[in-house]
């Protein structure tokens, strides 16, 4: 809502210029985003053109044109410019609002010496179908007189950026409510009469649904002569980014920016018979309304229709069939009060919003309406030249009953933490419009017909609070039971997160939606991804419509990003949810750990680069669960996750609950994403990992013993997974034997074909006594015994 | 003297030695088993009896001085060769060490952590929810009913008519208070993402919040000032000040933005806070009584604070980053400034 700071004076008396109002408007909670002044010009002025020739052999004219003070010749190609009329006339050197300078200029041989201008050339709206050329100034224009002070562009706009709670600011009187409230000085507004005038409304008003249209106030105007409106009228609408139409509509635009009342104007001699009911669609009914478009209507839609046809969507446009145009003679005005929530229906379901249909969603003033239609008439019958017929009608089926609201000023203070004086609350409120009776304990406030917003003790402190400003309050801090601030869940996740980065993973955050195609890309059924997948109903585009299943899309599309920006040392993280359908009333959502490691680890001038394997991020895993203090981790082969090599992938195991998977991206989907290495990747079940994570550890003694450690190489199938020797060791629950560590795994000719060689270290320790040579020979025997039988290891002969 | 003659030998030729080696064969010479201070010693028996005490004196003095000085040149000959040892040894320091690279937290995690830590320093707890969320949580238990013209502050991402992508971390708010009302009192913080229907230059579809819910029999408007006040200073610097401007969220009664001073030019006016000298930066406000009431508290009896912040906005601002955009790159580059 654009506000001029001028047409704000005539309602209120402003001690402050425009900025300064425009900070102290802010300051109370009306939001000035913008104060701009409107007369930046430099050396336009009004021009009389005295004299008119063509210029031979072409389309242009050739003007004398009078300041007053000196003639100029100019060269121009409007057709409308016509000797003894005056135009906006920039002068030599002359500076327009955007900018633009004007400078003499050579035209087909003739110099041209300034330039008369249009509208559009000063940067203001054109009038709705008028034809293109000059602007044409009034007749008692001053010659040579500034632009500006003709088109009363020596003022300020305020851009207002208004909370959806105070629609009776989206008008002059509005604001200018709060200014006066400001500045203690008095609002000024006239309540203006109608002449005395004989008999009824011609027009018989039925609301047929007073739920949906609480008032409706009609006037008929005779003998009106539609046409331009006076340049003042129009430049109150150019300023408030309205374009000008005619007369008619002018004056019901110009009471809507000036009252926040929309109205609307029928010609009644296009309506059926001299009768207005307001009701709902019938159910395939159309209208086409101002702007051309068709529009078909619903039942729960209320119009505005004579005895025949819907002739207005009521609230928010007209209908083409009973529109003002330059012939009609009498008009029948509408001034209502319509339900805000199906205005906004309406509005919404039709896609049509409008300067109207945006007042009346944010409840306009029902006890405004008269005003409004009567301050319209008047206008009406001075610039139309129109005569008001009978009466005008008011159907006011439940009359507007202020709220009162009781408040406790001492319950205001302790709600707002300052100390309140009783009479500066009176004179702050009463200067906002409410009417306030002073009880014993509390004050009864009743709350004007404009702030529907205002209807709980709380709304009332804040109009308190406003005005004694935010900023005086003092800054205390709660007084109550001490609370811990604890939060172990978030503390743990954050941990997580570090214990991560420290082993060299970087966090992304990817968007939780994705493209179903990673889904193909990734060789899933996207079917039957999408069967189990929580679908967004109204995207932004295809690529963000699926909430995701697993973290991997966005780890590969980060992954292959950064590939192509030359990054070739990758290793990526992200912690997030997943969704799924889950049967429930909102879906199942899972914390996933996932991440991807492509390229190389970073050399240095003493170490080669060395390529991310799966070995390298297993080793991340291991380390990450031991250092969480989890030990019982296990990884098996998993030849069946499609999107895996089959023969390097493994599947998490804590316990014995499958986890997440670890494992290196298939060729084929290495291939689509046109990765130029390969990515390793995994996704851990965060969800599941945390309840799996031991409570407490326990001390166990140190042995006080020496440690033996022993080295033993074992020749095994090439197919033996080196966990199974260990499990089978581990089986034999020999409890001095401390650790045991893989150190070597060989594959070569002289072992034999689809053979290898794997070395372990066995580490033994008892807390009781020292080993001997013979105990540890016999564990020995006992471990080859054992691998030989399960696994057909031998001791290997080196 | 013959002793004197002796020790100027020595001298001549100890003072010749450059190494441990050459060191030995002077020490073999003079005081080794044939060496000549050892055969002066052992010619003493050849002396007369009464000059002898006087001869032994002199010799074993000359043979001490020796001593004492092959021991002096012997360390410092150790020293000397221990020196060289450790020149040769001698690395180029200014060389980088073994990489060892680590990773880092995501800036929004990062500035998310240190929110976290200063409210729950004032005793606030992290609270979490759904991101998916049902419109009674988003919407409706928090003053929104359907069709409310503020609704369109906050165009949604649907599932179903009425399950949601979650506009903000406000459900969160509703679910804590239904679950512990009627007890009192709530401190909780509710970091988390939520989702708009918006992308362009200065809006994500998904982007970061934080907000902050207190409730208790006696929480004024004054104690969200002064909460807030802390955090800012906390966060942003101590001479960093805050301003409230009156403002509208349906879910608050009085509502405020809260602006600070801005943090590139201390308030002087700049493009940053495009010449205002104050950069927005939360919304607050005492908790709206239908709110209250709803999640089953007495509002007459208890009152509350609440109030949110785009985690995004705070980051550019203490880091000085200038597009949003890139905080989904996602470019390792960027990633790894912070």
């Amino acid at each position: 809502m654009n506000i001029s700071y001028n047409w704000l004076q005539e309602f209120c008396e402003i001690p402050y210029a425009a900025r300064e109002l425009g900070e102290k408007l802010t300051s109370v909670g009306i939001a000035v985003e913008k104060v701009t002044y409107l007369g930046n010009y430099e050396k336009v002025v009004v021009g009389e053109v005295l004299e008119v020739e063509n210029l031979p052999g072409t389309e242009l004219f050739k003007a004398k044109v009078s300041t007053g003070k000196e003639i100029f010749e100019v060269i121009t190609g409007a057709k409308n410019v016509f000797a003894g009329f005056k135009y906006p006339f920039a002068l030599p050197g002359a500076k327009l609002a955007n900018g633009v300078t004007i400078e003499e200029r050579r035209i087909r041989g003739v110099v041209s010496r300034g330039m008369l201008l249009s509208a559009e050339e000063l940067g203001l709206l054109e009038r709705k179908g008028a034809e293109p050329g000059l602007m044409l100034l009034p007749q008692e224009a001053p010659v040579g007189e500034k632009i500006e002070k003709v088109l009363e562009l020596d003022d300020y706009l305020l851009e207002l950026d208004l909370t959806p709670n105070r629609g009776d600011c989206l008008s002059v009187l509005g604001v200018a409510r709060e200014v006066a409230a400001l500045t203690g000085h008095r609002l000024k507004l006239a309540e203006p009469e109608l002449p005395r005038v004989n008999g009824r409304c011609p027009v018989k008003i039925t609301i047929e649904n007073p739920e949906l249209c609480g008032r409706y106030m009609g006037i008929v105007i005779e003998n009106v002569k539609v046409g331009p409106s006076p340049l003042w009228l129009e430049q109150r609408l150019r300023k408030a980014g309205i374009r000008p139409i005619n007369n008619i509509v002018d004056v019901t635009n110009y009471i809507l920016l000036e009252y926040g009342q929309p109205l609307h104007a029928f010609d009644l001699d296009k309506l059926a018979t001299p009768e207005i009911i307001i009701r709902n669609a019938r159910e395939g009914e159309k209208i086409i309304t101002l702007d051309g478009v068709e529009r078909e209507l619903a039942p729960e839609m209320l119009v505005i229709a004579d005895r025949e046809k819907p002739i207005a969507v009521a609230g928010i446009m007209g209908g083409q069939n009973t529109e003002v145009d330059d012939n009609t003679k009498t008009v029948f005005i509408e001034a209502a009060w319509f339900n805000p929530v199906s205005v906004r229906k309406t509005a919404r379901k039709l896609g049509l919003r409008t300067d109207a249909s945006q007042r009346f969603e944010k409840n306009v003033d029902i006890e405004g309406i008269k005003r409004a239609l009567i301050k319209a008439a008047l206008m009406i019958c001075e610039l139309c030249g129109g005569t008001i017929r009978g009466q005008y009608e008011d159907v006011y089926p439940k009359k507007f009953t202020p709220k009162v609201i009781a408040v406790s000023l001492s319950k205001a203070e302790e709600f707002l933490g300052i100390s309140l004086d009783a009479k500066q609350v009176v004179e702050i409120l009463e200067s906002l419009g409410f009417t306030v009776t002073v009880g014993e304990k509390k004050i009864f406030v009743e709350v004007p017909s404009y702030r529907p917003d205002v209807s709980l003790e709380a709304d009332i402190y804040e109009e308190i609070a406003r005005y004694l400003g935010y900023n005086n309050f003092p800054d205390t801090m709660p007084i109550g039971i001490t609370t811990s601030g604890f939060s172990p869940e978030y503390n743990f996740e954050y941990k997580v997160k570090n214990l991560l980065t420290a082993l060299g993973m970087q966090e992304i955050i990817t968007y939780s939606f994705i493209n179903p195609d990673s889904y193909a890309k990734l060789g899933l059924s996207v079917d039957e991804v999408l069967a189990k997948s929580v679908v967004l109903l109204n995207p932004l585009s295809i690529e963000q419509s699926v909430m995701r299943t697993t973290l991997l899309p966005g780890l590969l599309d980060i992954a292959k990003r950064n590939e192509n920006r030359q990054q070739e040392s990758l290793l990526l993280f992200e912690m997030g949810n997943v969704f799924e359908k889950s049967g429930e009333d909102l879906p199942k959502e899972t914390k996933l750990i996932g991440g991807i490691a492509l390229g190389y680890s970073r050399g240095d001038w003493y170490n080669k680069p060395r390529k991310y394997d799966f070995y390298y991020v297993k080793g991340i895993l291991e380390s990450f669960f031991t250092s969480l203090g989890i030990n019982n981790f296990s990884f098996a082969a998993a030849k069946d996750l499609p999107f895996l090599h089959p023969g390097k992938a493994a599947r998490v195991y804590l316990e014995n609950t499958e986890i997440g998977y670890l494992g290196e991206l298939h060729p084929l989907v290495q291939k689509k994403y046109e990765f130029k290495n390969t990515p390793i990747v995994f996704e851990l079940n965060y969800d599941l990992l945390k309840i799996l994570i031991p409570v407490e550890t326990k001390y166990t003694p140190l042995s006080p013993y020496p440690e033996v450690k022993r080295d033993i190489a074992l020749l095994v199938d090439r197919e033996t997974p080196a966990a199974t020797c260990i499990e089978v060791i581990k089986g034999l629950a020999i409890n001095t034997l401390k650790n045991i560590e893989i150190f070597d795994v060989y594959e070569g000719e002289k072992l034999g074909p689809n053979k290898k060689s794997i070395a372990i270290s066995l580490t033994f320790s008892s807390t009781e006594k020292t080993l001997s040579e013979e105990e540890i020979n016999n564990f020995i025997a006992q471990i080859l015994n054992a691998l030989e039988a399960k696994t057909g290891a031998k001791l290997r002969n080196f | 003297m013959h002793n004197e003659e002796l020790w100027q030998r020595y001298m001549g030729e100890i003072s010749k030695v450059s190494n441990l080696n050459e060191l030995q064969t002077i020490k073999v010479k003079f005081l080794g088993k044939k060496g000549e201070v050892t055969l002066a010693l052992k010619n003493l028996k050849d002396l007369p009896p009464e000059l002898r005490p006087e001869a032994g004196q002199k010799i074993n003095t000359l043979k001490r001085l020796i001593e004492e000085d092959l021991e002096k040149r012997e360390q410092e000959l150790l020293q000397r060769a221990l020196d060289e040892k450790l020149s040769k040894e001698a690395i180029d320091v200014t060389l980088p060490g073994y990489s060892l690279k680590l990773g880092k937290l995501h800036p929004l995690t990062q500035v998310q952590h240190r929110i976290v830590e200063i409210f729950t320093s004032m005793g606030f707890s992290v609270a979490t929810g759904p991101e998916i969320e049902k419109d009674y949580y988003n919407f409706e238990a928090l003053n929104l009913p359907k069709d409310h013209p503020a609704r369109d502050m906050q165009d949604s991402f649907y599932i179903t008519e009425e399950v949601l992508l979650r506009t903000h971390t406000s459900p969160v708010q509703v679910r804590v208070m239904e679950k512990y009302a009627p007890n009192l009192p709530i401190k909780i913080i509710s970091p988390g993402k939520v989702y708009r229907r918006d992308d362009d230059a200065t809006h994500s579809p998904m982007f970061a919040q934080c907000e902050g819910l207190a409730v208790d029999r006696n929480i004024r408007f004054s104690d969200l000032k002064g909460v807030l006040l802390t955090f800012i200073k906390e966060l942003f610097g101590p001479k960093t000040k805050m301003r409230l401007r009156p403002s509208y969220f349906p879910f608050t009664e009085p509502s405020a933005e809260v602006d600070i001073s801005c943090v590139i030019c201390g308030g002087l006016g700049c493009k940053v806070c495009k010449g205002s000298g104050w950069l927005e930066i939360l919304g607050a406000g005492m908790v709206h009584p239908r709110v209250l009431e709803m999640a089953g508290y007495d509002s007459s009896m208890v009152t509350g604070f609440a109030f949110g912040m785009g985690l995004e906005r705070i980051a550019m601002l203490l880091y000085g980053i200038d597009d949003l955009r890139l905080f989904y790159d996602n470019d390792i580059r960027f990633l790894q400034m912070f």
